[in-house]
């Protein structure tokens, strides 16, 4: 799926909406999705909260990180598999989340 | 004509293919029809489980069993993915260790798994940190409401969790939901697969599900029979006899002291076995053999609950 967005967007809270569709899609079923989606929902609202200083978010992507790998290698259905798909892209290819805003 | 000798025919099943396979480097040859997990276990891998069950049809819920299998996309559930020929398998690869370690931090910050067994081993092996995902939420006196829309996001200081009263609404078996890692189990004996009765089904979705009954009726008041036979599967202690619960909270539970004597129940004719844990000369608990040509691990609420004329004293 391709989301054209300007640059003038935050970012941090589409990917929030993003997070939380995905919670609220979730059915609930398997493990990595049903929690991995919450987790998922608190670090990026830490992220969004926090004063960011650079750098400061390192603990916060690891766990996204590793959060995500989970979702997508042991969900049950796709749409576990592809809830961490925006986040993933957006700090791999866009560098979000970690300047100051 | 006079009436030829009768035989009876031996029973002897269809002939079974063996099917081979690599699991980590070694040749393995299983029936046809074994899961990974069988072939597995059979070249002396030990696999972690928690929604398998032995008399229940595989639900794929918790994926700690995952394994690689060489072509897949994706991880694969060892617990109920069928062998096929040449398939490759491997169970201790990064990727394998990473999604065990990451479902068992996921469990462990937001279930109770103080009384599943193995988990404490489990976390050690993969070296999981349940708590890195902040300080656990309190507990929460709603979670059987279930409010159609948008859940309620807050500000990712805490892990949100199962964390519930317990449901002590009867003389005979607790639930404990913050225990509860919705491995459908429960659900699935007290449905088709055994018992039949339908009491209790997976309420809501998402991280908001719940085990409930209809309309999340106390027990004596739902369709339940008190059969017992979701205690008898559930892998966490979230559902436990009363008799177990009140013990732990008195911290006089103790299954070092406990002997277990499987015996033939007396109620009636059908045969079921029961297998009775005893401490202190006090039976505390009932369960039910699962390789039993009879009930599977299933009983009745006689065979259950009914061991109390036993020991008045
Ligand atoms: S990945 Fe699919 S099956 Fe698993 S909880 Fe999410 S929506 Fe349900
Ligand atoms: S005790 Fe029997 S009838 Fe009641 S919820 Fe459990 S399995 Fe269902
Ligand atoms: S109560 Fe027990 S058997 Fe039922 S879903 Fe929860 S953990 Fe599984
Ligand atoms: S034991 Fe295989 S998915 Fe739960």
């Amino acid at each position: 799926m391709i989301l054209a967005l300007d640059d003038t967007v935050d970012l941090t809270r589409i990917l929030l909406r993003i997070a939380g569709f995905f919670r609220d899609e979730s059915c609930g079923q398997c493990v990595p999705c049903r929690v991995g989606t919450v987790r998922q929902e608190e670090a990026l609202l830490r992220i969004a909260h926090n004063g960011r200083s650079p750098g400061s978010n390192a603990g916060d992507i690891l766990l996204l990180r590793d959060v995500g790998q989970v979702m997508k290698d042991a969900s049950i259905c796709g749409l576990g598999q592809a809830a961490w798909n925006a986040v993933e892209s957006a700090i791999d290819r866009l560098g979000a989340l970690e300047e100051t805003r | 004509m006079t009436a030829t000798h009768e035989r009876t025919p031996v029973e002897m099943g269809m002939p079974v293919r063996l099917v081979t396979l690599s699991v980590d480097g070694q040749e393995v040859s299983v029936p046809e029809g074994s899961t990974l997990l069988d072939a597995c276990t059979a070249v002396g891998e030990d696999i972690p489980t928690l929604c398998y069950g032995d008399t229940l049809t595989p639900k794929n819920a918790c994926r700690v069993c995952m394994v690689e299998v060489e072509g897949s996309r994706v991880l694969v559930p060892s617990c109920s993915r069928k062998v096929t020929e040449n398939v490759v398998v491997r169970t201790d690869t990064e990727r394998v260790r990473h999604s065990r370690r990451l479902v068992l931090e996921l469990l462990g910050s937001s279930v109770d798994l103080s009384t599943t067994p193995h988990v404490e081993e489990w976390m050690a092996e993969y070296a999981a940190d349940p708590g890195r995902f902040g300080p656990p939420a309190p507990e929460d006196l709603h979670r059987d409401v279930h409010e159609p829309g948008e859940h309620h996001a807050g500000d990712g200081s805490v892990a949100e969790t199962m964390e519930q009263p317990d449901k002590v609404d009867n003389d005979l078996y607790v639930r404990d939901y913050s225990k509860c890692i919705l491995c459908y189990k429960c659900v699935d004996a007290c449905g088709t697969q055994w018992q039949n009765t339908f009491a209790i089904q997976v309420a809501g979705r998402g991280f908001e599900s719940q085990i409930s009954t209809e309309f999340n009726v106390e027990l004596p008041e739902s369709a339940c029979v008190y059969c017992g036979n979701c205690i008898e599967v559930c892998p966490t202690g979230a559902l436990s006899f009363k008799s177990e619960y009140d013990m732990r909270a008195e911290g006089t539970w103790n299954e070092d002291e406990q002997t277990q004597t499987t015996t033939l129940c007396t109620f009636c004719g059908v045969g079921c076995n029961l297998t009775l844990h005893v401490q202190d000369n006090t039976i505390v608990k009932v369960s039910s053999p699962h390789d039993h040509s009879v009930g599977h691990g299933n009983l009745c609420i006689k065979g259950r609950f009914g061991f109390q004329h036993v020991q008045n004293r």
